[in-house]
């Protein structure tokens, strides 16, 4: 799968394209320790826009995620998922436990006023 | 349906048991689907029937093999009824039996890790059910159509 990543702001935006599967996972996870390193609350909005296919383990990862930047008073936000990739987060009701938005633009906002709060 | 006319439908897959060739597997699936006329809602039935498959086949390599591809083979059948009713998918491994202690849905008022898999499949399909038969772990799938 594609990774690449960008810092707008302070808040880092993780892309993804292709297939977010069990085969894919181990690499964006690794990316995720790198990000969670030094403990400062820090943001980061996963945009999933070119994401075609995510399974149980790609969820996994996404869940391991969120609750290590909650450690950390930061979030995991995800924005831009493709109508059938979101089947899984539905099914799971892990829609309700995400910040999912339509945009990336709407997540930078809410990410970017969430660190000021906390600045 | 006789099992000459099954036989002659069918298509079998062998595959190493790696999660590398998990897309090829997925590409198979979404192809046999187009063989099926009046598929409802092509797009999402093709990626909700590719997902369940998946979540069983990663379960096969994680699990039954330990994620070694050298550990075996999953040799996997799927048929399409000549009456274009429903698909039908068997997946078998040769590695250890399936822990049915897994098989409790999680419950979904809390967040979890692990144990999404099978609940995803059966959530998915109209029917998910193992067999340990001579020495091998033993998924059938089936997932029926509606008519468009």
């Amino acid at each position: 799968m594609d990774i690449t990543n960008e810092l707008i702001n302070d808040v880092t935006v993780l892309k993804l394209g292709g297939r977010f599967d069990a085969y894919a996972a181990p690499a964006v996870e690794k990316f995720l320790q790198k990000t969670m390193g030094d403990g400062r609350p820090r943001n980061l909005i996963v945009n999933l826009a070119q994401v075609n296919f995510v399974d149980s383990t790609a969820l996994a990862t996404l869940v391991i995620g969120m609750k290590h930047y909650r450690q950390q008073q930061g979030e995991l936000l995800l924005c831009h998922l493709q109508q059938t990739v979101r089947i899984i987060f539905e099914l799971t009701r892990l829609d309700s436990i995400f910040a999912i938005y339509a945009t990336q633009e709407e997540a930078l906002e809410r990410a970017q006023q969430s660190l000021s709060e906390k600045n | 349906m006789s099992s000459q006319s099954e036989l002659n439908n069918t298509i079998w897959l062998d595959f190493p048991a790696s999660l590398k060739y998990l897309n090829v597997l997925g590409s198979c699936i979404t192809a046999l689907l187009t063989h099926v006329k009046r598929l409802p809602d092509p797009e999402t039935t093709a990626y909700n029937i590719q997902l369940a498959v998946h979540e069983i086949y990663t379960n096969c390599a994680l699990h039954a093999y330990g994620n070694k591809p050298e550990a075996g083979r999953i040799s996997i059948s799927l048929l399409i009824d000549p009456d274009e009713r429903f698909l039908k998918i068997n997946l078998i491994d040769t590695g250890i039996p399936f822990n049915e202690r897994l098989a409790v849905d999680p419950d979904l008022n809390e967040i979890h890790i692990h144990g999404y898999g099978l609940f995803i499949a059966r959530q998915l399909l109209d029917t998910v059910s193992y067999q340990r038969l001579d020495n091998k772990n033993s998924w059938l799938l089936i997932k029926y159509f509606l008519s468009a």
